[in-house]
């Protein structure tokens, strides 16, 4: 099980709102029912999406093949979201192999 | 529960209105547009309706009113549309209103004959004018010549011959030959030379030459010249082009022939004096004619001007009036007379909760007809089905124009509008996720929506445009979701946002990456954070090379997860319409084995896949939950429900979890026998109510026999009676039979009609990309200040094809599939659409009708 907390928790929430808290202060009047309906229906189907998306990238059964090149550039280019996330012991070996890269 | 879910409970009430209200009354009524009338008179002829005089002098009081539009419109008046309303006028102020149109129509006659007579007189002076000016340089052309002649002897007549004569055949004219034709007019005369005159159009001149050379055998002689401006064709309004004709000829008989000719051919043929004094004078007096002719029909035409401009300040006023008065008479003329003959009685569909608002409509009748009685609005009970009302509004319209595109709602029956509002827009952003294209169109209704105003009122008659116009808010929400779609596929014009940092790592090092040219990260490694990106779709995925691999997984997936659960609201929805109409039978026999069927098939394969994504992960420690041995759940499915084992690779558990395959099999033994459920169960239960009715009935006969007279009676109906009963038990197990089997196969085909999500997004995904990639990056490519005119021309390209097939073609191809899977995947579950609008008679509704058959 490979989910993080705060994410789906923050779009959970996100979406409980559109769908459960809104519902609930729409004004009265003929329109209603129908402006609940909506919010409702757009709460879970956009929850829904993201959930499937989110779901099915949780255990990647396979990983993404990619051109030699790309991977050069990805490692110049997406240096700095590493740096910001100290997640990983190996952010400072794939520093370490920017700089080399820089120098090639 | 509030409008639009069901359409409004509606009650059939009969109208008594004083013969003298009646026509005030039927006017508010229009005014409210919230009735409609029946038809009280089918058997009586059109013609024979007690107002079809009024009717008819509304027709012809329309008539004029077109007429004056069409002499309006010839001369460019704008007509003045202020948009008021004015209220149907009064029965007498007709005759006003007639008086005035006879009046106006006749002045316009009467102008307009005149203003022809002016014109045509006008046109023929012209000609004459051309004819006296052009002939005067064949006469003049004539004199040279013969001055020539005098003076060269002999040998000038060839040069003067040439002069006169362009066409050689004039050389065989007459037996004197060339000399005597060369002659002055004196000369001419001796010779009997006549001539005539006239004014021809152009392209007959050809026709008209070879006419007269060959009925004439080449004895007459033409010269013409063009009248280098255009003339006035009177009857017609036209600009034409004419020719002045000049014809010499010998004799009488040849000036018959000519002159039937001319005849023939349409000429004008004019008196041209042959003495140069005369002419000059004629041309002096037709000079002066010509300009006394101009100032009369400058005053004429400045008469029928103020003519035309103070009707065009009121005509759109009369036609509303026009055409509200024939309504109300057309309306008046489906009422019942009343035997006293001083009441009408109508018959009308009314919505329940509106009848207040029409009583009020009905005593402003009243009060302004100054009658005394009160108009009667009284309920009766109904024997056919009310007509179905959806109220909308401008935001409701539009969907709820969908859903009766496929069928009107049966009366009070479940209205799908209110949920089709959001799963419409999902369903076709699923279909067409990108943030780009998605901000495109919704850009383009935003700005729809909010110039709504002045945009309506522009009235365009462009078909496609008011296509769009009308449907501004799905655009609009289509637009919205297909934006939060596309973030969460992560693709703006075919490329990812790296907003929330790839969840993906390169850890390779540098001779790795120049030994291999592709390397593919391995998800169990260090490669991969252990958790998924936050928000949609990993940025990696867009550069990877099995991109295709990831994404046909995942969005099979979720299109078979979502196409599931669109089906199970239908079916949901189908309770709500049984509770409704109280069918407890029908929640038992057909609500419940279709919830069941589904949900033990196809609701489990959805959970499986939810299973597979959680229970499979990338391990080199556990073989049984490693990629190595994750099942396709397609084919457990399929092994599912024909009894196969399960079968998988060697090491791995077959079973995604503990006792998979008797679940299995009980879900499959339970759904299959929900089929003979579907199938049979209502119509016995049917039957064996009927049996019961038929036991109590006959008892109670059997009870009544005893003592009563028509005690022989009823056996005799007996047989009859027995026929139609199996009759009609056969018809419902056919019926039944057919709805099961629609229903059963049905969710097979409509689980695959779900696939089409998938496949029209990863259509419209790799069209971007190719898009993207064949057209844009060119103009990326080149680096000095040449790459930027370049890019600027290669941009303008992708736009215009980014605009034209991925937001238009690709936008109305989602589109319509997504229309599909609404009309027949989803409403198939609970909606049969089997009602009648309701039209009610309403001035807004006849005049918008009108207003639109006058601009075709």
């Amino acid at each position: 099980m490979g989910a993080s907390i705060i994410p789906c928790i923050i779009m959970t929430i996100l979406w409980a709102i559109v769908g459960i808290f809104l519902p609930i202060l729409v004004p009265k009047g003929p329109n209603r029912g129908i402006i609940q309906v909506a919010l409702i229906l757009t709460g879970v189907t956009c929850w829904l999406f993201w959930l499937c998306a989110y779901m099915a990238q949780m255990n990647p059964l396979i990983g993404p093949k990619l051109k030699n090149t790309t991977i050069l550039m990805m490692a110049k280019q997406w240096v700095s979201y590493f740096l910001l996330s100290t997640r990983n012991i190996y952010i400072y070996v794939s520093i370490e192999f920017v700089l080399e890269v820089n120098k090639i | 529960m509030g409008s639009l879910f069901r359409s409004e409970e509606m009650t059939l009430c009969q109208l008594f209105l004083q013969s003298e209200a009646a026509y005030a009354c039927v006017s508010e009524l229009g005014e409210l547009g919230l009735v409609q009338f029946r038809d009280l008179n089918r058997d009586v002829n059109a013609f024979q309706r007690k107002f079809v005089n009024e009717v008819r002098r509304c027709d012809e009081m329309e008539r004029k009113l077109r007429y004056l539009e069409k002499e309006i419109k010839k001369d460019g008046i704008p007509m003045l549309d202020t948009g008021e309303n004015p209220e149907a006028p009064q029965p007498r102020e007709m005759i006003d209103l007639e008086a005035t149109f006879e009046k106006l129509e006749n002045e316009l006659r009467e102008v307009n004959q005149n203003a022809e007579a002016l014109k045509r007189n006008f046109l023929e002076l012209t000609e004459l004018k051309h004819i006296l000016r052009k002939t005067q340089v064949f006469f003049d052309e004539c004199r040279y010549a013969l001055r020539l002649q005098q003076e060269g002897g002999l040998n000038s007549t060839e040069s003067m011959t040439r002069a006169l004569i362009s066409d050689d055949s004039i050389v065989r004219q007459t037996n004197a030959g060339p000399v005597q034709l060369g002659v002055d007019m004196e000369g001419a005369r001796k010779l009997m030379m006549r001539f005539v005159a006239g004014v021809i159009l152009r392209e007959r001149i050809p026709a008209f030459e070879r006419m007269l050379w060959r009925a004439c055998r080449g004895n007459v002689f033409l010269r013409q010249a063009e009248i280098e401006t255009p003339l006035e064709d009177p009857s017609t309004g036209d600009q034409v082009y004419k020719s002045v004709f000049i014809i010499f000829f010998q004799g009488d008989q040849l000036k018959t022939r000519v002159k039937k000719i001319c005849e023939g051919f349409r000429a004008t043929l004019y008196p041209c004096p042959e003495a140069p004094a005369d002419r000059r004078e004629m041309a002096m007096g037709v000079m002066t004619r010509i300009e006394d002719l101009n100032t009369v029909l400058g005053q004429t035409q400045d008469h029928r001007h103020r003519v035309l401009v103070a009707a065009a300040k009121n005509i759109k006023n009369w036609f509303v009036k026009v055409r509200k008065i024939k309504a109300i008479y057309h309306t008046l003329n489906l009422f019942n007379l009343d035997v006293t003959q001083k009441c009408l009685i109508a018959e009308c569909w009314v919505p329940v909760l509106d009848i207040e608002t029409i009583q009020l409509a009905l005593r402003r009748g009243t009060e302004r007809s100054g009658s005394s009685v009160p108009p009667i609005l009284n309920r009766m009970d109904a024997f056919v089905d009310p007509p179905t009302y959806n109220k909308t509004n401008k935001f409701t319209n539009a969907f709820q124009n969908l859903i009766d595109a496929y069928g009107v709602a049966s009366y009070r029956e479940i209205n799908p509008t209110p949920y089709t509002i959001i799963t419409f827009p999902f369903l076709f952003a699923i279909m067409f996720g990108d943030m780009g294209h998605g901000a495109i169109m919704a850009i383009f209704a935003a700005w729809m929506v909010l110039q709504e105003k002045p945009l309506a009122a522009k009235k365009s008659d462009n078909e496609i445009w008011n296509i769009f116009f009308g449907g501004r808010y799905i655009i609009l929400l289509m637009g919205l979701f297909s934006i939060y779609t596309g973030f969460i596929y992560n693709d703006i014009f075919s490329k990812s946002f790296n907003i929330f940092s790839s969840h993906w790592l390169t850890n390779y090092n540098k001779s790795t990456i120049h030994e291999n040219k592709f390397l593919q990260l391995n998800p169990s490694t260090a490669d991969y954070w252990g958790t998924p990106y936050p928000l949609g779709i990993d940025p990696v995925w867009q550069m990877a090379d099995n991109k295709i691999v990831f994404l046909n997984g995942y969005k099979m997936k979720i299109s078979i997860i979502i196409g599931v659960l669109h089906m199970l609201f239908g079916v949901s929805l189908s309770l709500k319409n049984y509770k409704y109409f109280k069918n407890q039978l029908s929640i038992y026999c057909e609500f419940i084995p279709q919830l069941i069927f589904l949900c033990f098939l196809f609701l489990y394969m959805v959970l499986l896949m939810f299973l597979k994504w959680i229970l499979y992960y990338p391990t080199d420690a556990n073989v049984t939950s490693s990629p190595y041995c994750a099942p396709s759940i397609l084919i457990t499915f399929i092994n599912m429900v024909l009894f196969k084992p399960s079968t998988t690779f060697p090491k791995c558990d077959v079973n995604i979890y503990g006792g998979q395959q008797f679940i299995q099999k009980a879900l499959t033994v339970i759904a299959f026998l929900c089929i003979p459920w579907m199938l049979l169960a209502k119509p016995i239960l049917v039957m064996r109510n009927e049996k019961k009715e038929h036991q109590l009935l006959s008892n109670n006969h059997v009870g009544g026999e005893n003592g009563d007279i028509e005690g022989g009676l009823p056996p005799a109906q007996h047989p009859q009676e027995n026929k139609s009963d199996e009759h009609a038990a056969s018809e419902m197990f056919i019926h039944q039979g057919i709805h099961t089997i629609e229903y059963v196969l049905g969710s097979v085909s409509h689980t695959a009609s779900y696939l089409r999500l998938w496949a029209l997004s990863l259509a419209h995904a790799q069209l971007s990309e190719v898009l993207w990639n064949m057209v844009l990056k060119n103009g990326l490519m080149s680096e000095s200040w040449v790459g930027g005119i370049i890019l600027w021309a290669v941009f303008a390209f992708w736009a215009v094809l980014t605009v034209g097939i991925l937001v238009m073609m690709e936008g109305l191809s989602a589109f319509l599939h997504t229309l599909r899977l609404h009309w027949v995947e989803f409403q198939s579950k609970f909606y049969s659409g089997l009602g009648e609008t309701f039209q009610p008679f309403s001035f807004e509704i006849i005049l918008d009708q009108a207003a639109q058959s006058t601009e075709e």
